[in-house]
């Protein structure tokens, strides 16, 4: 026995060496044979991505070829949604699996990437500062065979096409970010819609003084701190050569435009324009702190109002909620992606997956697109498709605001901050400065930039 | 060899699946990363290299790791002196044989059944500036105070490793009653008649003679403290700032980045400080015990 005992110790010694001699084995490969076989995998790609189109188009047995393709979906997906995969099931034989990924569901996604667990379809980030945790070059499917970008409305292929190559499929608008106000308090206190950020803390100044609770914070969720910050900086990011210069290493973000507007932030609680509680309290507390009528406004992004059209009813909704944009010298809005119903497609090698996740990507967005979107009530992101009938009128409205819009930093920065919100979280807690929280962010994309491979740093 | 010796043909039979199962899940895995650590491993390329001590550099340099792994002492400190304290009371309360003791026993036991992340989430209500602890307090006082008992960056900390100690405390309740139960009756007895009160015998017979209990409930729960995770992300996810935020919340959001040698190099800092804790704490410990 004593002999089995060393023999297994043995094996487990000689394969943790072999792993380890995988992982050197690879940087000792030579330039030359690495550019061959670069090239290699090119052609080959370039192969597979025909044939896949080739397949689309010709007349297969899907049934026959027994395919399933993995989904992995931040929620469950709604009655219409499980309608419209039994349907594409029914129709072409491809079996869809939707996994629900648990919370935090991008770490417990990247965890399972990084063990070689792929799946052909994730609904995801919205944005670069997320996009760029994949290498999208060589990780990422280029859907332009599949979906015709210059039909994509709102500006929205800004963030969903990277070298000419869409990565992302789109299904429903991104999400101004605004103040979301409360229009009886509003005009209990006789308030103005602000034009500029000064005019904003005065309103804020104005509903305090009237007993309300002029912004509340939901600092609990740690997230939330980042909108006024987006807010303030929205006409500063009107002129690309600042995320141009941060994308080059040409300007850090501790430029003085980016510490001001976490500064602006830190202000507003400094000043008391925050609920007592923002660095405890929740977003749920939020929602019924402005619907109750106890707050004026919330700062929050779009996706914000699918929870109170749900729990609210889109009567009361419209009645009661407006919005307006608000920055630092002027209205215009910022905007991002929600990650909730839109999907990127990583590379899996898997030809026929690949080839039956375009077809699902072609029913999706084609036929069924207007069922989904008169499903969801919301305005639909390609040209040819109409406003579904009975629409919030706030939604409608938010739609409209982004004539006017700036995309945030996070859609089209080069690579990924890491965890902005701890060092915004610190900043509201008072235990370091502004500057010193743009310093973690300039900190950590450097880092993320140079493991990236961005030229420049 | 002695080891070997000392063992009989059947053990081995018997040990062998559990001895598989360490060697290739516990024992590959750290020595990967032992590996890793050093490494420039990340998603964002295929290949891995050598990287020295740049990791190690990286992690001092973005500042976090060391007022992490602070925090994380403090918490694994103070919920390890409150789970004892806590276990401890309650076994001196609960260790004669009645009806009534049983029944509490069980009733104690059930916080270590609930899962961590649901009495997280749950204590998050209750110690919200909203929830039931300021309104109890409220009604008492007769006041209308809002104590932001997870706000805090000095003693949200501490809150927090109480409601963990509460809630994980039935297990070293029942290893504290167990000791107890082993302590010869004669001894009280003896005590009792040299004229000693309660207290005296606690102190000077009890607490002594329960050393092996004592030293399973102080290692046992501050290497399980150091390893925290799944509920301070429910309580309060690291925050507010980074004041309860934990190596391993740190470990998970490194990793969640993309650089996976880097946040390797974290867990492998984890994995030291709870190895270095356990090679010092037991020994002395046990030469405790066996001094008693």
């Amino acid at each position: 026995m004593k002999k089995i005992l060393l023999i297994l110790i043995s094996i487990m010694f000689v394969s943790s060496m072999l792993f380890i001699g995988i992982g050197c084995k690879e940087e000792e490969t030579a330039p030359a044979e690495e550019a061959v076989e670069e090239t290699t995998e090119e052609v080959a790609e370039e192969e597979v991505e025909e044939e896949a189109v080739e397949e689309v188009e010709e007349e297969i047995d899907w049934a026959a070829k027994n395919i399933t393709i993995n989904m992995w979906w931040l929620l469950m997906p709604d009655d219409y949604w499980t309608k419209m995969i039994e349907d594409f099931e029914e129709e072409y034989g491809i079996n869809v699996k939707v996994e629900v990924l648990p919370m935090p569901s991008e770490d417990t996604g990247w965890t399972r990437i990084a063990a070689g667990d792929i799946p052909d379809m994730w609904m995801y980030y919205y944005a670069g500062e997320w996009l760029y945790r994949f290498n999208p070059d060589e990780d990422l499917r280029d859907l332009s065979h599949v979906i015709d970008a210059s039909k994509i409305l709102f500006n929205l292929n800004m963030v969903a096409t990277r070298n000419e190559k869409l990565l992302y499929v789109p299904m429903t608008p991104a999400g101004p970010m605004a103040a979301y106000y409360n229009k009886e308090v509003f005009a209990d206190i006789e308030g103005e819609l602000p034009n500029n950020w000064e005019e904003f803390k005065a309103l804020l100044q104005k509903a305090k003084d009237s007993g309300y609770i002029p912004l509340y914070m939901p600092g609990g969720s740690g997230w939330p701190y980042q909108v006024p910050h987006f807010m303030y900086l929205a006409e500063a990011l009107r002129d690309s050569a600042l995320m141009d210069g941060i994308s080059k290493n040409e300007i850090a973000f501790t430029d003085d435009r980016f510490v001001q507007s976490v500064q602006e932030m830190k202000n507003l609680a400094d000043e008391g324009l925050y609920n007592d509680d923002y660095l405890t309290a929740s977003y749920e507390s939020g929602q019924i702190a402005l619907m109750e009528n106890k707050a004026l406004c919330m700062t929050m992004g779009e996706w914000f109002l699918d929870a109170i059209l749900a729990t609210h009813g889109q009567e009361e909704v419209d009645k009661k909620i407006g919005f307006f944009g608000v920055s630092k010298d002027s209205r215009v809005v910022p905007w991002t992606g929600s990650p909730a119903g839109q999907f990127l497609c990583p590379k899996t090698g898997d030809p026929d997956r690949e080839a039956a996740t375009d077809l699902f990507i072609s029913y999706i967005t084609g036929p069924r697109y207007q069922e989904f979107i008169n499903s969801a009530l919301k305005a639909p992101v390609y040209e040819g498709f109409d406003i579904p009938e009975g629409m919030s009128i706030l939604l409608l409205e938010t739609a409209a605001a982004m004539e006017d819009s700036v995309p945030t930093w996070k859609t089209n920065v080069s690579a990924s901050c890491g965890d902005v919100v701890a060092p915004l979280n610190e900043l509201m807690a008072g235990t370091i400065t502004a500057l010193e929280a743009m310093e973690a962010w300039d900190f950590e994309f450097t880092q993320n930039a140079k493991a990236t491979g961005i030229e420049g740093f | 060899m002695r080891l070997f010796r000392s063992f009989g043909r059947r053990n081995y039979y018997l040990a062998a699946p559990a001895l598989i199962i360490i060697l290739g899940i516990f024992t590959l895995a750290n020595i990967l990363n032992f590996y890793y650590a050093f490494t420039d491993w990340s998603i964002y390329k295929d290949e891995v290299s050598f990287v020295g001590l740049e990791n190690f550099y990286v992690l001092t340099e973005a500042g976090h790791i060391w007022p992490d792994l602070i925090t994380t002492i403090k918490y694994a400190i103070s919920y390890m002196i409150a789970v004892n304290i806590y276990s401890l009371f309650i076994a001196l309360l609960l260790e004669k044989k009645s009806r009534i003791n049983n029944f509490f026993r069980a009733l104690l036991f059930i916080p270590i059944l609930l899962s961590p992340i649901a009495t997280g989430y749950i204590f998050k209500g209750i110690l919200s500036s909203k929830g039931v602890l300021n309104n109890i307090i409220n009604v008492f006082t007769n006041s209308d105070i809002s104590i932001q008992w997870l706000g805090s960056v000095t003693f949200t900390l501490f809150i927090v490793s109480l409601v963990q100690a509460w809630r994980a405390s039935g297990i070293a309740v029942l290893i504290y009653i167990a000791g107890l139960s082993t302590i010869p009756e004669e001894l009280i007895e003896a005590a009792k008649v040299e004229g000693a009160n309660y207290w005296q015998i606690v102190k000077n017979i009890k607490i002594p003679l329960i050393g092996p209990s004592t030293t399973i409930n102080i290692c046992f729960n501050l290497i399980g403290a150091l390893n925290v995770y799944a509920f301070i992300v429910a309580m309060t996810n690291g925050g507010p700032g980074r004041a309860t935020e934990v190596l391993n919340i740190f470990v998970i959001k490194s990793f969640s980045s993309g650089r996976l040698g880097y946040a390797t190099a974290g867990s492998l800092i984890l994995f030291l400080v709870v190895a270095v804790f356990a090679f010092i704490l037991i020994p002395i410990l046990r030469k405790r015990e066996v001094e008693l």
